[in-house]
């Protein structure tokens, strides 16, 4: 008992050690969740994917809106490329002016320089600012811009485009007046008209430009750091992604393995026939029930095992009655074997007694006087005659002796007849006044009609010893169910049964009719008469 | 042979026995019986008083019986004669029959005028050691 508590106490050490992950509080709150174990795994999984469709939500959004910002940044360049074209435009134009009205002819032309430009170089130079204002006009064209006019920028390039008409209005009239030869009614214009158009569109078309670059550096600036977030975010998203997996898996794996690691311990227990302990398991899943219903078992099987130890218990103490009741049967059986061996040896000794002192004597008698006569014959005829006449009676007695005692071994008439006719010859010679009533009998074992002969016999001897003078007795014998009933009836004075010995006779009864399986009864009572009586089972 | 008859004391619990041997002792001149008696007890006293030269002794009686009874007669009256008798065959009875002190084992059947007179014709003659003279053949 003290090793198999050792070893349990062991096995809950390990088991405890085994368990530690399944106590963590994350856990037996898992575990205690009232959902079945598929929901809590498809809970889990549908965490899980929800949380990697959220990462990869982020990085979609973070992808278009680079996307986004890349077409901008085109735009933006176009933008940039008409205003810078714009710009060189209003540049030239202003040079252009600038020399007509007397400036530096060399920066352009690359010829010595002249102060004045007349004649035909002047004619050249309207015809190049002619050419020029020709490839400015389709920049400042909002249908050939290549682009949509950004709103901010909408009023500025009206305002380049109306300049430009206007320049272009004004110099077709200078060429007009060089044409015509009024270079000075020209030159006015140019002063009073051209040249600050030129310079406002040549300063809007910077201001553009200026603008729009701008604007693309800090585009730039934003695609960077936006792509830094977003890389940022995605990185975070997955790890937490993984951790909630790995964290989901450790714990739903733990609230099942836990309880099934504690019902397996448990059904081990019970199956070493410990049925004193429950299932500790929280879970409100399937576990759980099957917890519970090992814990059925487990109080069901107890009451089993206490109900079968009782009735053993209680088949223990039949069979130890009945073991004493066998013993005393065989006790009982023994003395009685015993009893009749003695009777039989004392029945021997009897008959050898009876022969010795009886006919055996007689016949030592005879012979003595036999011979006597047979010596005395020729000395003596007169008195060997005497003696020989005188044997007669003595013969006559040894053969009475030699009957009874024959009669006592068995009687002949029980034999030949049967126990009515020998009962009835028997009482004859009874000590006592008696009568017998044995009517409808057949013949039955040998040992059966001795047994109730003998048994009568002895009866009606104890009736003369104990009944007092003048007293009858009764003998009747007959069937009655499976048996064969004897009584013997005596109306004596009786004796008080409790109080005297039962003699050797009765004892001998007792153990002749146990013998047969039957058994003896013995009614008396002082003033009242004894019967005894016996039933010897039949067999068929 | 003697003038004075012998006196015969017959000790027998056997009514039968005891009839027999009056008939065949009143049968016989040289022998006279002077006692019966029916046991060991009453044989010794009946010795002592009597002063039977022989005695008729049953091996079986009640009491000390015919053997102790025998052993006392023959330490207290060396002169008296002892023949033991029985209806038992001799290999039946005991060792002590022989030792008893007694002139003769007989069976009661063989007892008859002859055999006393074959017995007490050896006692006459001179004495033999114990033992020898005591059992004659049933067949004599």
């Amino acid at each position: 008992m003290a090793r198999s508590d050792a070893l349990h106490d062991s096995s809950v050490a390990a088991q405890r050690r085994r368990l530690g992950w399944a106590d963590n509080r994350l856990v037996r709150s898992v575990a205690h969740l009232p959902w079945r174990v598929r929901t809590k795994l498809l809970v889990a999984f549908v965490s899980i994917v929800a949380l990697f469709v959220v990462v990869g939500v982020l990085g979609l959004r973070g992808l278009a809106q680079s996307d986004a910002r890349v077409e901008r940044l085109g735009t933006l360049q176009l933008r940039a490329a008409a205003y810078r074209e714009i710009s060189t435009g209003a540049a030239q134009l202003r040079q252009l002016l600038a020399l007509r009205a007397g400036g530096d002819v060399n920066a352009y032309v690359g010829g010595d320089a002249s102060t004045v430009p007349s004649g035909a170089s002047l004619t050249y130079l309207d015809r190049t600012i002619a050419t020029t204002l020709l490839q400015l006009g389709p920049a400042t064209d909002p249908a050939r811009l290549g682009f949509a006019r950004p709103p901010e920028d909408a009023s500025t390039l009206e305002t380049i485009r109306r300049d430009y008409q206007r320049v272009s209005e004004v110099m077709e009239k200078i060429i007009a007046f060089d044409a015509a030869g009024a270079e000075t009614k020209g030159q006015r214009l140019q002063h009073a008209e051209a040249e600050p158009l030129a310079n406002e569109l040549g300063a809007l078309a910077n201001q553009l430009s200026s603008a729009t670059q701008a604007e693309t550096t800090a585009l730039i600036a934003q695609n960077r750091s936006s792509f830094t977030n977003s890389r940022r975010v995605f990185i975070a998203g997955g790890a937490v992604s993984i951790a909630l997996a790995l964290l989901l898996g450790l714990v739903l794996s733990w609230s099942l393995i836990g309880p099934i690691q504690r019902t397996e311990t448990r059904l081990a227990e019970i199956a070493a026939g410990d049925f004193s302990s429950h299932v500790d398991i929280t879970n409100r899943d399937e576990l759980g029930v099957l917890a519970a219903n090992v814990n059925r078992m487990n109080d069901r099987l107890g009451q089993l095992y206490e109900q079968l130890e009782s009735q053993a218990a209680e088949l223990a103490g039949w069979n130890r009655t009945l073991e004493a009741r066998v013993d005393e049967q065989v006790e009982e059986l023994r003395a009685s074997r015993t009893r009749v061996v003695v009777a039989a040896d004392a029945e021997r000794r009897r008959i050898e007694r009876d022969l010795h002192d009886g006919a055996q004597q007689h016949l030592i008698g005879l012979a003595i006087h036999l011979r006597l006569a047979s010596e005395l014959a020729s000395s003596d005829p007169e008195k060997a005659k005497e003696l020989l006449e005188g044997l007669d009676d003595e013969i006559q007695e040894t053969l009475e002796q030699l009957r009874d005692l024959a009669h006592g071994i068995y009687p002949p008439l029980l034999q030949d007849r049967g126990l009515a006719d020998a009962l009835a010859a028997a009482v004859l010679r009874a000590p006592l006044a008696a009568q017998v009533q044995a009517n409808g009998l057949g013949r039955y074992q040998p040992d059966v009609e001795a047994t109730v002969y003998f048994c009568c016999l002895e009866a009606l001897q104890n009736a003369a010893k104990h009944a007092g003078d003048g007293a009858t007795a009764m003998v009747r014998v007959h069937e009655n169910g499976g048996g064969l009933l004897f009584e013997v009836a005596d109306d004596g004075s009786g004796f008080d049964f409790g109080s005297e010995r039962i003699g050797a006779g009765m004892t001998n009864m007792r153990d002749r009719v146990g013998a047969l399986g039957g058994s003896l009864r013995v009614e008396s009572a002082p003033g009242q008469g004894t019967t005894i009586s016996g039933l010897i089972p039949l067999e068929h | 042979m003697g003038d004075a008859p012998v006196r015969v004391l017959v000790a027998d619990d056997q009514l039968p026995f005891r009839e027999a041997a009056r008939d065949v002792l009143g049968a016989m001149n040289e022998f006279e019986l002077v006692g019966e008696v029916e046991s060991g007890e009453e044989a010794v006293l009946a010795a002592s008083a009597l002063e039977p030269d022989l005695i008729l002794m049953d091996v079986h009686m009640s009491g000390i019986g015919g053997i102790e009874a025998t052993r006392r007669i023959v330490n207290d009256r060396p002169e008296a004669t002892v023949i033991l008798v029985s209806s038992y065959r001799p290999e039946d009875l005991a060792a002590a029959v022989a030792e008893a002190g007694a002139l003769a084992f007989l069976p009661k059947d063989q007892f008859g005028v002859r055999k006393l007179s074959e017995l007490w014709s050896v006692r006459a003659e001179p004495r033999t050691p114990r033992g020898k003279r005591e059992r004659p053949s049933p067949a004599d």
